[in-house]
């Protein structure tokens, strides 16, 4: 059994693969989901561009639930003395901020204490990055438009902080008040207005959106449901999680050649067994059942031990990820993915193994008289090739089925298939140019030629 | 089980059989016309000098080797109308072969090796009767051992309880003391010959040994792939040798 290492080795890193890129793409998923309300910053989003909300829209708005607003736009800081500045994303929220999640400080503080007036100046709670770049410490001021804030804090989480697209410049969270100071929010000034419900309760996101759409069909508002927060991280996902799949296909694909490889050694090594069983009365059929067997007994084991190690991937990832993501991943085991990398796993065992477990049909038995055993130059059976013709198909459906983006998957089907074929190919230009060369004088280069062409 | 469809017939029946195979100077003819009868019961010796063929011949009749032209039929069954999974099943029935290497499985017991044909026969009380199989070649007390740990002639005394088990109508036996020496050789040969009384089976034995060949019915000559003599030996059972049972 032990020629069969390397079959364990390929099969478990390649199923390991898929395993794991679906389980961690699926708990950050789930983590995207069960912290939409968080990111979102509400059940749901109004988000007006350049302008706030008119009394009528305002009206219709506070009556759907509790209302916190939320002003975004790009800005200028600078040190009080004005020698040194730095592009901000300025964010102002009203007291009723945030409707779900908790914003962090530190030092740790309420959040609207932080932000407040004391003396003359209203507070700011900012990026770490800020007094880096500013030389400033938590307790300076700051100039923004012509209000003078005080630092009262860094920001440590921000719940909601992946909703609000790109972001070019470190942020700074002021109160609607200290906004007002700034003299910032004129006409034409670009202004982002988010308004965030809480919907009252029983009152469906989604269907409340599509209610807000036709009660205001003209105000251009864009609405979004928790349902469907943050489809840009979900997209970047999608698009990441689709590339280490392929990767992970590749891997297995790859692992799949050395399967066949040790599977055909392996039997190779069965040899004098085989034809001595063929003697004793044993058919091509059974035989080629007996190994079929012990093959996939061996390849459920290693897909076993690899969708374990898959499934417990997300608890290596999550420290890796909670830097990059404003997200917390927790554990669960997610069987859809495993299932799917269990699937490839077999059928990639099977449309590598089957052809070499055909060769127990070539042994020829009677050669056992002589002490030798040749094989006899027969095709593989058809049976043999249509079947392996199906797994690859199916093989190809399934990746392309259940890709994100199936033209990127259709794409990289062919690719593997021309791969594929081109290693055929030049491996048989290479036994034609072998064989005509013929029997070279030294040793070593007509052993070597000698292996390459066997029948 | 192996209900023959011409009782009273030849057990074995060889029309004009050819053998050509292909290699690397062109084609050789290996087989060239032999025509043959053995009749069910019989200990036929073949003899013949190394590459006349005799190996070939065996190869052909164990159902293992396709003739170019020519019938075989044993049992009344034409081997050229069957598949290769329905030559292996009446080779499982009807026909046991001894090498001259002994070809046992290394992995298994001499226990597990008898009982292999029992197994791919689905039998039920496989080990149990392969325990008795190997008592009646004298291998009681090695069941447990592996091939490794026997004599070359216990080897070859699992290979014949092996070959025997299912009781077959042909045996095929190709010079089973080739890699014996002369003691050893003929402890072996009794004991085919005990089991050949036993059974009942017709033997076809490939020697090089006159001594051997003396104990048989009948002797067939083969050279350079051709019968050149096929004669009944005078003495063969009435002197009894090997006769135990
Ligand atoms: N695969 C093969 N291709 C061509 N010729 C072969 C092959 N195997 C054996 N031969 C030849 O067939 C002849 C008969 O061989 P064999 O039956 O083994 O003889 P024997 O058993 O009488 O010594 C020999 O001349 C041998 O060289
Ligand atoms: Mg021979």
């Amino acid at each position: 059994m032990h020629g069969l290492g390397v079959f364990l080795g390929c099969l478990v890193l390649g199923v390991t693969a898929i395993a794991a890129i679906g389980s961690v793409a699926a708990s950050v998923t789930t983590a995207i989901k069960e912290d939409a309300r968080d990111l979102l910053g509400g059940d749901a989003e109004v988000r007006l561009a350049y302008r706030s909300a008119n009394s009528s829209e305002r009206e219709f708005l506070t009556q759907s639930g509790s209302l916190a607003e939320v002003a975004t736009m790009r800005a200028m800081a600078r040190t009080e003395d004005g020698t040194r500045r730095s592009l901000i994303e300025l964010k102002a929220v009203d007291a009723a901020y945030p409707l779900y999640g908790e914003v962090e400080l530190s030092p740790p503080q309420r959040l609207d204490t932080a932000l407040s007036r004391r003396g003359q100046a209203y507070g700011a709670a900012v990026d770490p990055a800020i007094l880096a770049r500013l030389g400033l410490a938590v307790g300076d001021r700051i100039k923004i438009g012509e209000a003078i804030l005080q630092i009262r804090a860094t920001i440590v989480r921000e719940p909601d902080a992946a909703t609000g697209g790109l972001i070019f410049g470190p942020r700074v969270l002021i109160s609607a008040e200290g906004l007002g100071e700034t003299g910032l929010i004129r006409p034409g000034a670009l202004v982002n207005h988010h308004y965030r419900l809480r919907l009252s309760p029983g009152v469906d996101p989604a269907a409340w959106a599509n209610s807000a759409r036709a009660a205001f069909p003209e105000a251009g508002w864009q609405i979004r449901s928790f349902s469907e927060a943050s489809p840009s991280l979900q997209r970047l996902l999608d698009r990441v999680g689709q590339f280490l799949s392929l990767v992970g296909l590749t891997a297995l694909l790859v692992g799949g050649v050395g399967v066949g490889n040790a599977v055909g050694n392996y039997i190779a090594g069965k040899t004098v067994t085989i034809a001595t069983l063929k003697c004793l009365g044993a058919s091509n059929r059974l035989l080629f059942a007996t190994y079929l067997i012990e093959v996939l007994a061996l390849a459920i084991a290693s897909i076993a031990v690899a969708l374990v190690l898959g499934a417990l991937a997300p608890v290596v990832a999550a420290p890796l990820l909670r830097g990059a993501l404003p997200l917390a991943i927790r554990f669960a085991i997610h069987p859809a993915p495993l299932a799917l990398a269990a699937t490839f796993g077999l059928l990639t065992t099977l449309i590598f193994s089957l052809w070499p477990l055909a060769g127990v049909g070539r042994i020829s038995a009677g050669a056992l008289f002589r002490d030798t055993v040749d094989r006899t130059g027969r095709r593989i059976p058809p049976a043999i090739l249509a079947t392996t013709a199906v797994l690859v198909a199916g093989l190809a459906g399934l990746a392309v089925a259940t890709a994100h983006d199936q033209k990127v998957a259709l794409w990289f089907v062919g690719g593997a298939l021309a791969a594929f074929g081109l290693f055929r190919m030049a491996g048989a230009v290479l036994l034609w140019v072998a064989r005509r060369l013929g029997r070279p004088r030294r040793p070593a280069l007509r052993l070597a030629l000698a292996t390459l062409h066997r029948p | 089980m192996t209900t023959s469809l011409h009782p009273g017939g030849p057990l074995v029946m060889l029309d004009d059989l050819q053998l050509t195979l292909g290699s690397a100077a062109g084609p050789v003819n290996i087989l060239r016309g032999i025509s043959l009868e053995i009749g069910a019961g019989e200990a036929v010796s073949v003899v013949g000098p190394s590459g006349s063929g005799k190996s070939t011949l065996m190869m052909v009749l164990g159902g293992l080797e396709r003739p170019s032209s020519g019938k075989v039929r044993i049992d009344g069954v034409d081997l050229g109308d069957l598949d290769e999974d329905s030559l292996a099943r009446l080779r499982r029935a009807r026909i046991g072969i001894v090498f001259q290497s002994f070809h046992l499985l290394p992995t298994m017991t001499a226990l597990e090796n008898v009982a292999i044909p029992l197994e791919l026969d689905r039998r039920v009380d496989a080990f149990t009767a392969a325990a008795e199989a190997l008592a009646t070649v004298g291998l009681d007390h090695r069941r447990m051992h592996y091939p490794s740990q026997l004599s070359g002639g216990e080897q070859q005394r699992v290979a014949i309880a092996r070959a025997f088990i299912l009781g077959p109508k042909l045996l095929l036996a190709d010079e089973p003391t080739g890699n014996l020496d002369g003691a050893t050789g003929s402890l072996v040969i009794d004991c085919l010959f005990d089991q050949h009384a036993r059974h009942g089976t017709t033997l076809v034995l490939v020697t090089h040994d006159p001594a051997i060949a003396e104990r048989c019915d009948r002797q067939i000559r083969l050279m350079d792939g051709r019968i050149v003599e096929d004669r009944r030996m005078a003495r063969g059972r009435i002197a009894g040798i090997g006769r135990t049972g």
